[in-house]
C-alpha cells in the first residue's frame, strides 16, 4: 500500500491549446502578478511519501535504542518480551496522531485481552526534537483513557535520535517526511512477536477489537498474519504556505469589491439629479 | 432616451413584437436593445436548458426503476447525466431565468421607466450569458463524459479529463453577465423610477430584483478568483488545492459555496418578488406588511450571504465554525417565514381568484415551505450527520428550488403570459398542467425526502433492492411532473400562435405594467406612468 498515487498526484487538469489562448486573454493581470508567488511554491512541490511498505515477517531492530517516558535508556530488545503493538507517531502532530493514539486506548478498552499480561503497546515518536517529557505528557493524557487496568509500564512512550529512529521505521517499512515543520505520515498498528518479528499491520484509526486479538494471538506463537486490505489515512498538514497566499487574495480581492461597490452606490446616491431638482428628470416629458 | 429617438415618431405605440428596428427579421431581435426583446432572448434560451436538463433528469429517473439499473449498466452514463442536469439547471437556467427573462421584461416597466440604464450593455449580457454556457458545456466533455457533478469538487476534479477550468471560466462567463446585468438594474431603479415613486412605492418585484441585483454584483466575483486560483495552480504549480502540492481540497469547497450559496438566493429572491405580486392581486387586497417584506427580502441577501459552509458540516470543519454557520442558517428562516406569514396574511379575508398564476403562487408557498422546513433539518448539526449526501438533501433542493423558484416562474409566465405578447392561454389546459404538475412534483420529491431518511444515498446508478418500491413511486411521480410540463408549455405555445387576444388587464391588476397596452409598446408607456399612493391599494384603485 502506498501512497505515491495521493501524494505525487501528476497534473491536475487536462487543459487545450483553445483553452490556454482563451485564458491568455483574460488572465494577462495574473501572469504579471503571480511569478514571486510561484517560485515559493517551487521549494516544496516535491512532498512524497511510500506510506507503509509491508514487511511481514520482517524483524525489528533489537539494539535500536531509546529514551522512555522517565528518561531511562533501553534498547527494544529489553523491551519486546511479550507480543507488542507499535505504533509511530510524533508528540506535536495536530492530525491524526492524537486520533490514533485515542484509537489505541479505545481498542484496549474493547478487547478481552489482558494488558501487560498478554500484550504490551509502544509508541515511538519518529520527530527526534521530541524529549521524553512531551512523551510523559503524551503517556499521562492517553493512559487516562484507559478503563481497564492497565500498569503504566505497559504502554511506552519512547523517543530517541534520528539514526535509531531510521532503524526502527526503515525495519517496519513507515516512511514519513518532514512538511515544514510538521511531518506528512501514514498511521497504522504494526504487531510484533515476542522476539520482534513484524506479523501483522492494521491500518486507519480505529480498530476492530476482534482483529486485533486475533493478531496479537497469532503474534504470540510466532504466527504471521495475512495482508489486510484496508484505506491508508495519511496526515499532512494543510496550514501550508498556499493556502496563506489564498488569503490574502482573498481578503484584498474581498475589500476591492466591496469599495467598488461602496463607490458605485455613493455615486447613484450622492450625484442623484432627484437629491437636487427634487423630481426625476429622466423620464421622457 | 437616444433608443428612442433613433425609432422616430411614426412609430410610436406599435408593439415591441412588431416595430421596426434597425434590421429586419430575426437580426433585429439579435441586435435590439430593447429590454422587453431581450428578456424574451432570455426566456428563449433559458427554456431550452430547462428542457434539456429536464430530459436529463427523466432519464435518470427511469434508469432508478431498477436497482440494476433499468435503461443502461454503465454507471459513467449516470455519473455524466447528473453533472450536466446539475450544471445546466443550476448555472444555465435557474439563475439567469428570473432576473434575465421577466426582470429584463418587467423591471423597467414596474418603475414607470421606458428602458434599462444602459440598453447595450444589457444585449451585451445575454451574449456572454450565451457564450459563457457553451463553453461551459463544450469543456466538461474533456475527452470523454462529464464526471464531476456540478461543484467540481477537488480533488476529483483536479483529475479528472473534464476541462474543469475551463468549466469554471465559462461559469464565470455566466457569472459576469449577471454582475453586468446586476449593476444595470441597481443604475436603473436609482436613476430611473418614474417621477413620485419613492423607495417606498416601488412594486415589490423591483424590490426583490434589486436586492437579487446586489447578491450578484457582490458574490459573483469570488467565483473569478476562484477561477484564477485554479489557473495559477495550473500554470505556476502553486499549491491551492491540490494536497500533492501542499494544497488544500477544503478550500475549493470553500470558495466554491462563497458564490454557489449566495446563488441560492439570487434563484429564490427574485422568485418571491413574483409571489408578492400575483398574491395582492388575485386576493384582491392590499399586501399585508409591504415594509417587513421589503425588509426580510434584504435581510435574506445579507444572511444568505453568510451561510456557505453549512453545506460542509460533515467535511471536518471545526466544531465552533459548524455551529456559527448552523446559527446563521437557523437565522436566515427568520425573515422567509416573516414573507411566508405576510403573503398568508394577505389572504386573510382577502377575494381569492383561482386562475392558473395564483394557483402556482399558493404551490409555491406550500412547496417553499417543506422546502425551507427541510433545510432546518439540514441545518441543524447532528442531522446534517445522518442525512448529508442522502436523497434527503435533493429533495430538500428540488422543494426550495424547483417547487420554490420554478414554480414561481410559472406562476409569473402564465400572470404575464397576456402581457408579454397579449394572447390569453387556454385556462382548462393550465388547470391540468398545474394539477399534474403539483401531484407528480410532492410524490417525486416527498418519497425523495423519505428515500433520503431511510439512507439512499445521492449520485448512485445503482441500489439496493429495498429501495425500489419508493424509487418507482418517485419515479412515477416524476413522469406526471413531465407530463404537466409539457403540456404546459404546449399550452403556452400555442397560444403564442392562436391564443385569443388578450385584454389589457386580465386579471385586474394595479401595478404599472397593467397600465400599458399589451404587448407593451416599444416605449412602453405611451403618457407618462402617475404613481399611485400605494401600490397595492386596490380600494382606491377600483373606486376610481
Amino acid at each position: 500500500m502506498n501512497l505515491e498515487g495521493f501524494m505525487k498526484r501528476k497534473m491536475l487538469f487536462s487543459f487545450s491549446a483553445r483553452g490556454s489562448a482563451l485564458m491568455a486573454a483574460f488572465l494577462l493581470p495574473v501572469f504579471l502578478a503571480v511569478p514571486a508567488v510561484s517560485t515559493r511554491a517551487q521549494t516544496r512541490k516535491h512532498i512524497t511519501v511510500e506510506g507503509i511498505t509491508e514487511h511481514l515477517g520482517g524483524q525489528m531492530p533489537m539494539d535500536a535504542t531509546f529514551k522512555d517516558s522517565q528518561g531511562n535508556t533501553v534498547t527494544l530488545g529489553q523491551i519486546v518480551k511479550k507480543p507488542t503493538v507499535l505504533a509511530f507517531f510524533y508528540c506535536r502532530c495536530a492530525g491524526i496522531c492524537p486520533r490514533l493514539l485515542s484509537g489505541i486506548a479505545d481498542v484496549v478498552n474493547r478487547m478481552p485481552l489482558a494488558p501487560g499480561k498478554d500484550y504490551q503497546i509502544v509508541t515511538i515518536s519518529f520527530d527526534p526534537t521530541d524529549t521524553p517529557k512531551m512523551a510523559a505528557d503524551k503517556k499521562a493524557n492517553y493512559l487516562n483513557l484507559v478503563q481497564k487496568k492497565m500498569p503504566a509500564k505497559d504502554w511506552l512512550f519512547l523517543t530517541g535520535d534520528e539514526a535509531n529512529i531510521r532503524k526502527a521505521t526503515d525495519a517496519a517499512g513507515f516512511s514519513y517526511q518532514k512538511a515544514g515543520k510538521m511531518y506528512v505520515h501514514p498511521t497504522t498498528l504494526i504487531v510484533l512477536s515476542p522476539k520482534g518479528k513484524i506479523t501483522q499491520y492494521l491500518y486507519g484509526v480505529s480498530y476492530v477489537p476482534s482483529a486485533l486479538q486475533l493478531a496479537i494471538t497469532d503474534a504470540a506463537q510466532g504466527k504471521v498474519g495475512g495482508k489486510i486490505i484496508n484505506t491508508l489515512l495519511p496526515c499532512f498538514s494543510t496550514q501550508a504556505k498556499g493556502t496563506k497566499i489564498v488569503t490574502y487574495v482573498m481578503a484584498g480581492t474581498g475589500i476591492a469589491v466591496l469599495l467598488m461597490a461602496a463607490a458605485f452606490i455613493s455615486w447613484l446616491v450622492f450625484t442623484d439629479p432627484k437629491r437636487k431638482t427634487g423630481h426625476n428628470e429622466q423620464m421622457r416629458s | 432616451m437616444t433608443n428612442l429617438e433613433a425609432k422616430g415618431p411614426a412609430q410610436a405605440g406599435t408593439s415591441y413584437l412588431t416595430a421596426k428596428g434597425r434590421y429586419p427579421g430575426i437580426l433585429g431581435w439579435l441586435t435590439s436593445t430593447d429590454h422587453k426583446r431581450i428578456g424574451l432572448l432570455y426566456l428563449i434560451a433559458t427554456t431550452f436548458f430547462f428542457l434539456v436538463g429536464m430530459t436529463l433528469g427523466f432519464i435518470m429517473r427511469t434508469q432508478m426503476l431498477s436497482p440494476h439499473g433499468a435503461l443502461f449498466k454503465n454507471a459513467e452514463y449516470y455519473n455524466a447525466l447528473f453533472t450536466l442536469h446539475g450544471v445546466i439547471m443550476i448555472f444555465l437556467f435557474v439563475i439567469p431565468v428570473v432576473p434575465g427573462s421577466l426582470g429584463n421584461f418587467f423591471l423597467p416597466i414596474m418603475i414607470g421607466a421606458e428602458d434599462v440604464a444602459f440598453p447595450r450593455l444589457n444585449l451585451l449580457s445575454w451574449y456572454l450569458y450565451i457564450v459563457g454556457s457553451v463553453i461551459a458545456l463544450a469543456s466538461l466533455f474533456g475527452t470523454g463524459l462529464p464526471d464531476t457533478g456540478w461543484t467540481f469538487y477537488a480533488p476529483y476534479s483536479l483529475q479528472t479529463h473534464a476541462d474543469v477550468p475551463m468549466a469554471v471560466l465559462g461559469v464565470f462567463i455566466v457569472g459576469f453577465s449577471s454582475i453586468i446585468t446586476g449593476v444595470n438594474f441597481i443604475t436603473t431603479i436609482h436613476r430611473m423610477r418614474a417621477p413620485g415613486m419613492k423607495w417606498m412605492k416601488m412594486p415589490l418585484f423591483p424590490w426583490a430584483i434589486y436586492a437579487t441585483s446586489w447578491v450578484q454584483v457582490l458574490a459573483t466575483p469570488v467565483l473569478g478568483i476562484t477561477m484564477l486560483l485554479i489557473f495559477a495552480e495550473r500554470i505556476f504549480h502553486v499549491g491551492i488545492f491540490n494536497p500533492a502540492m501542499g494544497g488544500d481540497p477544503l478550500l475549493y469547497q470553500h470558495l466554491f459555496w462563497m458564490y454557489s450559496h449566495p446563488a441560492v438566493y439570487i434563484m429564490i429572491l427574485p422568485a418571491m418578488g413574483i409571489i408578492s405580486e400575483v398574491i395582492p392581486t388575485f386576493a384582491r387586497r392590499t399586501i399585508f406588511g409591504y415594509t417587513a417584506i421589503v425588509w426580510s427580502t434584504i435581510a435574506i441577501a445579507a444572511l444568505g450571504s453568510l451561510v456557505w459552509a453549512h453545506h460542509m458540516f460533515t467535511t471536518g470543519i471545526s466544531d465552533f465554525s459548524a455551529t456559527v454557520f448552523s446559527l446563521l442558517t437557523m437565522l436566515v428562516a427568520v425573515p422567509s417565514a416573516i414573507k411566508v406569514f405576510n403573503w398568508t396574511a394577505t389572504l386573510y379575508k382577502g377575494s381569492i381568484a383561482l386562475e392558473p398564476p395564483m394557483l402556482f403562487a399558493l404551490s409555491f408557498i406550500f412547496l417553499f415551505s417543506i422546502g425551507g422546513l427541510t433545510g432546518l433539518m439540514l441545518g441543524t448539526l447532528s442531522l446534517n450527520v445522518v442525512l448529508h449526501n442522502t436523497y434527503f438533501v435533493v429533495g430538500h433542493f428540488h422543494y426550495v428550488i424547483f417547487g420554490g423558484t420554478v414554480f414561481a416562474l410559472f406562476s409569473a409566465l402564465h400572470y404575464w403570459f397576456p402581457k408579454m405578447f397579449g394572447k390569453m392561454y387556454n385556462k382548462a389546459a393550465a388547470y391540468i398542467a398545474w394539477a399534474l404538475m403539483f401531484v407528480g412534483f410532492n410524490l417525486f420529491y416527498f418519497t425523495f425526502l423519505i428515500l433520503g431518511v431511510m439512507g439512499m444515498p445521492r449520485r448512485y446508478a445503482f441500489y439496493l433492492p429495498k429501495f425500489q418500491t419508493p424509487q418507482v413511486i418517485a419515479t412515477v411521480g416524476a413522469w406526471i411532473l413531465v407530463a404537466g410540463l409539457l403540456i404546459m408549455f404546449g399550452n403556452l405555445i400555442v397560444a403564442l400562435f392562436r391564443g385569443e387576444k388578450a385584454e389589457m388587464n386580465p386579471w385586474g391588476g394595479i401595478t404599472p405594467e397593467w397600465q400599458v397596452p399589451s404587448p407593451p409598446p416599444t416605449e412602453n408607456f405611451l403618457e407618462p406612468y402617475v404613481v399611485p399612493e400605494d401600490p397595492y391599494d386596490f380600494e382606491g384603485a377600483f373606486a376610481q
